[in-house]
């Protein structure tokens, strides 16, 4: 099973998944249509306030899939396979196509590609790099001074992309941005209910499409498409598979969850940002319109990254419980690898007490070099699931 | 062949009293440290980033768990340690750095580890200076018991070039308003913590003094920094200054590391004095970037002697004596303490203010190569090296580049990275030493 041909002859389906599959004819189009183009690194820029400036928000992925030639000469062995990716797109693929960049403190490793092509533009001013935001986020500690300070850096984008733009982000603007986003997570999150227990219509690999490709458009354009794909989804035959939960490196591409479900996984739910954590939390519209951005940056599900151990536990029960998964995957890309540190606690208060059992996957890179042993980790899982399932 | 032996010699040369006094010092504060724990006074276990001077300065006793790891190293207790990590059902192969406490934690019999084990902590005060070690410390302070606080980070890149020239007399000028402010409030914060934890008053007038012993005994390394690097050949080597600055500054903002800085400076001016070269035949001047070879400081005493390459420059004094220093600060104590404790990982991590001052220090110290050790097992390894390694190389100071994990001795190569230092050598420095 992978992506099936009821999906790919949905029109809508089709078209979400051309936008997924060549991003950068997305970006390229727009750019060459006059289009104002504000480029996102990072899993916490609000989008409402690029919208606001009547800018349009793009976002920049690290799963580029040719040579990663710049990325192997610049980078460090510690950086794994989506940070070489991300720079090979920002330093090659997309270059002369980014006019500006905003980084998002939600990965240690996107402050360090911030720095890096910051003195990139020291060293090589000749390169054609956009010009560079970082938005320092605290995204763990719960308490006011973290609000406080999230609505400065907040304040502080608004006022960079006024200057970018040229047009004021008023109150009312933001609002009305605010609510165009909040529709397109709740039209992802009625998507979503179709990777369900009791009524699974689409696959991962195809919810990685359905989600990824609307990343990649005009929102009222994506709002569109994904409603069209849940309404045509819901006649789909049931997805089949062992049901699994997935945390770990941001899944880019569908390789890893076609091959999944190839061997008997379907990936039903994930805690990363390809996924269904980007839509997962929604923006308070009866607030001041920066507080309720900033207060949704706390209200998220916790980071695999950044997340406190307790946080995490407590977070993957409720999505165990939410997804109703048979099975649980972490997998980890070589040097991403700040889940295993959780994973024995969440065994422990989280899969044991349920029966649930779970694979974790280590030192992975890409593209694949391993492929039929990841795929005897996924039958294993799938078997184990099986009988959790039936047992 | 006995000579070949030399090259598994892991325990350096001590040619220095104040490198031993530092130890035997460390040795008795340990001792005198567990009585009080168990007698019920509060014990902080905290990272490398956090402000002790704020312990100092409430009379808190603490720990930095990165320096217990290179203790344990230099013990050649860590690959032991890691295996209490891999039994819990963790990974030991990665972190070994900021895990080592952790291990001990873990370990059944914790007085058999250095100096009768490290006592029960707490309080544990960390910056999470990456995502992982956030992790880590959670683990910690569940298996310790102790009550985690940790203090936010804030990067707002607007620290100037050739920061060393503003840390200790503008340091206003290392960060914005913003910055400055905020860092601040984090340490107001927490006094206010450690207060309601340990019902202990802060006094910001014994904070100054030990902002005021902070700066005398930066002055004195400095003053050593400044002596080594201009006397060839050198007086002495990292094997020597190392352990004698790590141990004292772990007691940083005290009377008597003030006064062994001052003897440390002494010891080395007498031996410039007295014409007493620690490599009498040297050749050749190596700076080592990066954490210590905590297991194997006799690393460097084969290339003594084999080569007449002596190591004289590593971060420790390096940093100690331009990083640490804040005068200027009696109107403000804790704004300027701030600009301290949050910036180190600015200059020592955040291109291009790493690389920039390890050019600087390669000038300065008269330096013809440079080994850079970057950590195997770090996630968070990545300084921008490609751009440490220009900046360097453009300059005229050859770089050898060595991977290895300075924490567990099981997976270090004597042969390749002898080999790699090797080659640096012959093949790089030599030959332009000739022409
Ligand atoms: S990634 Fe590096 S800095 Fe972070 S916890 Fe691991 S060893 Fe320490």
């Amino acid at each position: 099973m992978a992506i099936r041909n009821e999906a790919l002859s949905c029109s809508a389906f089709a078209k979400l998944k051309a936008a997924y599959d060549d991003r950068k004819a997305v970006l390229s189009g727009w750019k060459a249509g006059g289009k104002k183009v504000v480029c996102i690194a990072g899993y916490d820029v609000p989008e409402e306030i690029i919208l606001a400036a009547d800018m349009l928000p793009f976002r920049v992925t690290g799963y580029y899939g040719g040579a990663r030639k710049s990325a192997e000469k610049y980078l460090e062995y510690s950086f794994g396979a989506i940070w070489k990716g991300l720079w090979e797109s920002i330093a090659e693929d997309y270059a002369g196509l980014m006019d500006y960049l905003v980084f998002s403190s939600s990965s240690d490793m996107f402050l360090k590609l911030y720095y890096y092509f910051r003195t990139m533009q020291r060293l090589e001013p000749e390169r054609p790099l956009p010009e560079l935001k970082y938005l320092d986020f605290e995204l763990v500690e719960h308490v006011f001074k973290t609000q406080e300070r999230n609505e400065r850096e907040l304040r502080d984008l608004i006022e960079t992309v006024e200057g970018w733009s040229g047009n004021r982000v008023s109150p009312d603007a933001l609002r009305e941005a605010i609510a165009l986003c909040n529709e397109y997570r709740d039209v992802l999150t009625e998507f979503s209910a179709l990777r369900g227990k009791d009524n699974c219509r689409v696959t991962g690999s195809e919810a990685l499409v359905v989600i990824g490709g609307s990343m990649f458009m005009e929102r009222h354009e994506a709002i569109d498409l994904v409603r069209a794909v849940t309404e045509a989804a819901k006649g789909w035959k049931k997805a089949e598979g062992v049901r699994v939960y997935y945390v770990g490196s941001p899944q880019e591409t569908t390789e890893v969850y076609e091959l999944a479900e190839a061997n008997g996984v379907n990936i039903v739910g994930e805690d990363h940002d390809m996924g269904a954590r980007m839509f997962d939390t929604q923006v308070r519209t009866s607030i001041e319109p920066v507080s309720a951005l900033a207060e949704r940056l706390l209200n998220r599900m916790p980071s695999s990254e950044k997340g406190s151990i307790a946080a995490r536990v407590k977070a993957i029960g409720e999505k165990l419980e939410e997804t109703g998964a048979d099975g649980f995957l972490t997998y980890m890309n070589n040097n991403d690898e700040a889940y295993v540190w959780d994973y024995p606690s969440i065994r422990k208060n989280v899969l044991e007490p349920r029966g649930i059992p779970s694979v974790t996957v280590q030192k992975q890179t890409w593209p694949l070099t391993e492929p039929e042993t990841l795929a005897a980790q996924m039958r294993e899982l799938a078997a184990m699931g099986k009988e959790a399932h039936h047992g | 062949m006995a000579e070949e032996k030399k090259a598994y010699e892991t325990r350096s040369i001590k040619r220095l009293e104040a490198t031993k006094t530092a130890s035997a010092y460390q040795k008795e504060w340990f001792k005198s440290l567990k009585p009080r724990v168990e007698a019920g006074e509060p014990f902080a276990l905290v990272g490398a980033d956090a402000p002790m001077e704020i312990l100092r300065a409430m009379d808190i006793p603490f720990v930095v768990y990165q320096w217990w790891t290179a203790i344990c190293a230099a013990k050649q207790m860590n690959t032991q340690m890691y295996g209490y990590i891999r039994d819990a059902g963790y990974r030991d192969d990665i972190c070994s750095y900021c895990s080592t406490a952790y291990a001990c934690a873990l370990d059944p019999h914790p007085e058999e580890g250095p100096w009768g084990g490290l006592p029960k902590p707490s309080i544990l005060i960390t910056q999470s200076e990456c995502a992982v070690m956030g992790k880590i410390e959670n683990l910690m302070a569940e298996a310790f018991g102790a009550e985690q606080y940790t203090m936010q980070r804030y990067y707002e890149p607007v620290i100037t070039d050739k920061w060393w020239e503003k840390t200790i007399e503008h340091w206003d000028q290392l960060a914005n308003e913003r910055r400055r402010a905020f860092f601040e409030r984090e340490l107001r914060d927490l006094i206010a913590f450690l207060e309601q934890k340990t019902g202990r008053m802060f006094d910001m007038n014994r904070l100054r003094e030990i902002m005021d012993y902070v700066n005398e005994q930066d002055y004195w390394y400095r003053k050593t920094r400044d002596l080594i690097a201009e006397t060839k050949p050198c007086p002495v080597t990292i094997s020597d200054t190392v352990n004698a600055v790590m141990q004292a500054q772990w007691q940083r903002g005290t009377k008597w590391a003030t006064e062994h800085a001052k003897s440390l400076y002494e010891e080395v001016k007498f031996r410039v004095d007295n014409n007493m070269p620690a490599v009498p035949n040297e050749r050749i001047r190596l700076m080592w970037i990066g954490r210590g070879l905590w297991f194997n400081l006799g690393f460097y005493n084969y290339f003594e002697e084999k080569y007449g390459a002596a190591f004289i420059w590593s971060m420790y004094l390096g940093l100690a004596a331009d990083a640490y220093g804040r005068e200027n600060y009696e109107s403000d104590p804790l704004k300027a303490l701030g600009t301290r404790f949050s910036m180190i990982t600015d200059f020592l991590h955040t291109p291009p203010f790493n690389s920039e001052w390890f050019l600087k220090e390669a000038r300065h110290n008269q330096v013809d190569g440079v080994v850079l050790l970057t950590s195997e097992n770090c996630m968070n390894n990545g300084d921008f090296y490609y751009n440490m390694v220009k900046t360097l190389e453009d300059n005229g100071f050859p770089v050898c580049l060595l991977r290895a994990d300075p924490a567990d001795a099981k997976k270090w190569n004597q042969e390749t990275m002898t080999a790699a230092v090797e080659d640096l050598i012959v093949n790089r420095i030599e030959p332009k030493l000739k022409k």
